[in-house]
């Protein structure tokens, strides 16, 4: 089918205002929120914008007769080239299905679509006093639909867990173009936990047309500290040192001096300019419990150098704190016109040890590296500074970005927290995992998209066939034992 | 029976598996020993059972084929403990006490129960995806567990996740085993986050409860300013006897607990926290079939406001007048055991009870009556999809065949 005749053809199933097809139109599906020096863009030939499941159903059935790609999107805020269409093909962008369908708070839990954004939900349950606990950074913005591909995190994920503890069941679309029901609608599901391997899963498996989803009631009280230190090490020792007092906080976040440096000028959250690191520590719960933790936390805060302490429990000066946090990615624009956000994490105990290394890799490449980070799950986000305009700054950038991986990978650390491997850590996964290893997810894909048409090129590293690599496995392991007849 | 978890011998006593035969056990003690008897088993063309402490052998259908037990005793070395990380790697045969045992030396723990923990290995659990009460204030295995590694019927171990506490490289393979009764591999150890023990803890007790009490008290407990760990509500006789359980730091849970006292409005003891900790060892020991062959256990599922009135309607079965009854209002299911499984009463049992609520399984029940019965019942969703998981992971079906949901 040529792409006037697949076009008329979608436009019969959505209407016309709900494909996008001219080239202008397409430009702005060709990124997603990665740093384009770490990510190819690519064009897809259509962007179709259904309005319910019935209309991606039918999609994906054309787009599987066809044999063409197909792409879910949410809000594009994505950090890993997850919705960049790289083999072409369709685009379904879940942005029109944004209704919030059902809240159930005797069950707690709430029937929404996929593109829900995130915040827009807790908005809705928060005068019932209810939230929805997953918090990316990008919340305002981001789509239910896309936390649920990349098993997105956030602050508070710290106590309350990521987006995979909070979803409870899913009507997706698979790679035919059949709908399901999996998981349960409150009640527990019996059988294989199919809601948790669609989390997470990239959008390679099919795609969610809608989500039931925990809501939690929110803590009696909240209160946030902000404590300052003379330099990251010190700031280190008080996130270990508290959660070897077996203190949950809801967040405990780290800011190191460049960062301040970029946020306070710009949103005068009361950061002293002059901290080698700031905390910011949050504890909710009941106003008793809150009040004997934070005493608690400031004692050890105090013990490993804390400068000052401030405490915040009124909801504006709460809110001003943690504005510096949310917004500090947006600040970095004051220091240089673009930036690379890295998401390793790596155990708790190395934090200082790799906040050395990053100063050292910042160094010998010459690049200014901030950092912002979620310490508390030692979820790091080192933010490469340069101007993407500049060749020999863009592979200083990508030398930096590898030797930092590479490091992390050596103490124990994860390649990605919260972002996802999409394109931009596909051909990372060898630093983490064995052939057998990469069979095994294979074997995910391959069971629900053995045509591979869903979202092809990302996640697994780059040549990887998943259909192919278990045939050959299947085919040596024929030869060991005598079995599987080929 | 013995409890000792190095002398215990799980795999010698199994002789059948509701009902079938049981074949020759093999102890392999490496993960890669696990693969290979796998592949051999695959070759063979034998059906293979993998058993942990052998606590839960109630638990699925009756296999088609039984040929091989494959136990994991042998594989029981806690592997990395990181107190300060706060992550733990286990091999599948460390018993639940076990590991218990080495966190609380360092304050930390799991907040997982299970009957006979003794014996109960981390792989049972994790495969069968058991929980306690304890589930409502701190989540199952589900919400710990990190990474895994898992012995394929190819003959191949794959890991996936990692040692850290949030990780998204990769597809979560650690969900996909987590209660697939060992029907895709055989998962020869995982890593988990691990919690603070909590400091203290409180447990508010109600006895003889009128049944018409009942929705205020769950509003009481529920709808509050306060996080409650666990509550459950059991019947006795004509009235009700209700939990709850409230853990963390020694003021806050004095103080939640006289506050929670007060808000139900009913009289009421409170448990110090030694008495709170073996009032709910015991309570979850109930669930354990032990050595009595008639012992049966149903567990309703359904969605948590319509709990108590489950419960309510099941109380007045006359099929279960001598039946043990407990809800878990805040999370949606009501246990029913007995111990006097014979196939006559139960089967009007189970056609009673499915009636009112068809998301129903069968936890336990009497060998003699396993291979007229679909435990799992046949309400679940998209077993097609299941299938075709199964169909890439065991395409021979030598895992536990048959023993899972919709055949599998």
């Amino acid at each position: 089918m040529g792409a006037n005749a697949l076009i008329e053809q979608l436009q019969r199933i959505l209407g016309p205002a709900n494909v996008v097809h001219s080239a202008t139109d397409l430009m702005v599906f060709e990124y997603d929120g990665s740093v384009d020096a770490a990510i190819e863009t690519a064009r897809p030939v259509a962007v179709v914008l259904p309005e319910t499941a019935e209309q991606v159903a039918a999609i994906v059935q054309l787009a599987s007769r066809e044999g063409l790609p197909i792409v879910p999107r949410g809000a594009g805020t994505g950090l890993s080239g997850g919705s960049v269409a790289q083999q072409g093909g369709i685009v379904i962008a879940t942005t029109r299905m944004n209704r919030i369908l059902e809240v159930d708070f005797d069950n707690r839990i709430a029937l929404v679509e996929p593109g829900v954004i995130n915040l827009e939900l807790s908005d809705y349950v928060v005068p019932d006093g209810y939230f929805f606990a997953p918090d990316p950074s990008s919340q305002r913005a981001c789509t239910i639909g896309g936390n649920i591909a990349e098993n997105s995190g956030g602050p508070h994920c710290l106590k309350y867990g990521v987006t995979t503890n909070h979803i409870l069941g899913l009507e997706i679309v698979t790679p035919d173009g059949k709908l399901h029901w999996i998981g349960g609608r409150g009640e527990e599901s019996l059988g294989y936990d199919l809601h948790g391997v669609w989390v997470g899963s990239e959008g390679l498996i099919g795609i969610v047309t809608k989500a039931m989803v925990r809501l939690t009631p929110s803590p009696e009280t909240v209160s946030v500290q902000l404590t300052d230190f003379i330099d990251v090490d010190s700031a280190s020792n008080a996130v270990t040192e508290i959660i070897a007092a077996g203190i949950v906080p809801a967040a405990l976040e780290m800011m190191d001096n460049l960062t301040i440096q970029a946020v306070e000028p710009a949103f005068h959250a009361g950061y002293p300019m002059d901290a080698g690191a700031v905390l910011l520590v949050e504890i909710d719960g009941v106003r008793e419990d809150v009040a004997d933790t934070a005493e608690e936390i400031a004692a050890i805060c105090r013990l490993a150098g804390a400068r000052s302490v401030r405490a915040a429990t009124e909801k504006s000066e709460r809110d001003l704190l943690w504005k510096g946090r949310k917004m500090a990615i947006a600040a970095m624009g004051r220091l240089a016109p673009s930036y690379y956000l890295h998401d390793t994490v790596v155990p708790r105990t190395r934090l200082a040890s790799t906040l050395a290394q990053v100063g050292a890799i910042s160094r010998d490449f010459d690049l200014p590296i901030a950092n912002m980070f979620h310490a508390g799950d030692g979820n790091l986000h080192p933010l490469m500074l340069f101007d993407r305009k500049n060749h020999d700054q863009v592979e200083r950038v990508l030398g930096a970005s590898k030797e930092l991986i590479k490091y992390c990978i050596d103490i124990g650390g994860a390649l990605t927290g919260e972002h996802g491997i999409g394109t931009e850590k596909r051909d990372y996964m060898t630093l983490v995992y064995t052939t057998d290893d990469l069979a095994a997810m294979a074997g995910i894909k391959h069971a629900f998209d053995p045509q591979a048409s869903f979202n092809p090129e990302k996640l697994f590293p780059r040549g990887y066939m998943c259909g192919e690599v278990r045939a050959l496995r299947n085919a040596a392991l024929a030869q060991k034992y005598g079995i599987y007849p080929m | 029976m013995m409890q000792n978890s190095n002398g215990y011998r799980p795999s010698s006593r199994v002789r059948s598996i509701a009902g079938v035969a049981a074949g020759e056990v093999t102890e392999p003690s490496t993960p890669a020993e696990v693969a290979e008897s796998l592949a051999t088993a695959v070759a063979q063309g034998s059906g293979v059972v993998p058993v942990g402490g052998g606590t839960h052998l109630g638990i699925g259908n009756a296999p088609a084929r039984a040929d091989v037990v494959l136990s994991t005793r042998k594989l029981d070395r806690i592997l990395v403990y990181e107190p300060a990380d706060m992550t733990l790697s286990v091999e599948a045969g460390a018993t639940l006490q076990q590991v218990q045992g080495t966190l609380a030396e360092r304050g930390q723990g799991m907040p997982i129960e299970v009957a006979n923990p003794a014996s109960a290995t981390i792989g049972g659990v994790l495969a069968t995806a058991l929980y306690g009460p304890k589930r409502l204030g701190w989540g199952t295995l589900r919400d710990y567990l990190i990474g895994i590694a898992v012995a394929y019927p190819d003959g191949t171990v794959g890991k996936a996740g990692g040692l850290v506490v949030k990780n998204v490289s990769g597809f979560d393979l650690m969900r996909m085993h987590h209660g697939a009764l060992g029907t895709l591999g055989v998962i020869v150890s995982a890593n988990f986050k691990v919690l603070p023990a909590p400091r203290s803890e409180r447990t508010v007790l109600l006895e003889s409860v009128e049944m018409s009490a009942l929705p205020a008290i769950r509003d009481a407990c529920l709808n509050w300013r306060g996080k409650v760990a666990a509550f459950q509500i059991d019947k006795q006789n004509e009235s009700a006897s209700v939990a709850i359980r409230i853990d963390g730091r020694v003021r806050t849970t004095e103080l939640l607990a006289t506050e929670l006292a007060g808000r139900v409005a009913q009289p009421s003891s409170i448990l110090d926290p030694d008495a709170s900790r073996s009032f709910w060892s015991s309570y979850v020991a109930r669930f354990d079939a032990g050595n009595d062959p008639a012992f049966w256990w149903l567990r309703c599922h359904v969605q948590p406001s319509q709990s108590l009135g489950l419960f309510a309607q099941l109380c007045q079965l006359p099929e279960l007048a001598s039946a043990a009854m407990s809800a878990a209002p805040g999370l949606g299911y009501v246990d029913i055991r007995g111990d006097d499984g014979n196939a006559d009463s139960l089967d009007r049992v189970l056609r009673h009870v499915r009636a009112l609520c068809p998301r129903t399984r069968v936890v336990a029940m009497p060998e003699s009556m396993r291979r007229d019965h679909d435990v799992w019942g046949d309400s679940v969703d998209s077993v097609d999809l299941m299938r075709q998981l199964k169909q890439e992971f065991d395409p021979e079906r030598i895992l536990n065949p048959g023993r899972f949901v919709g055949g599998l």
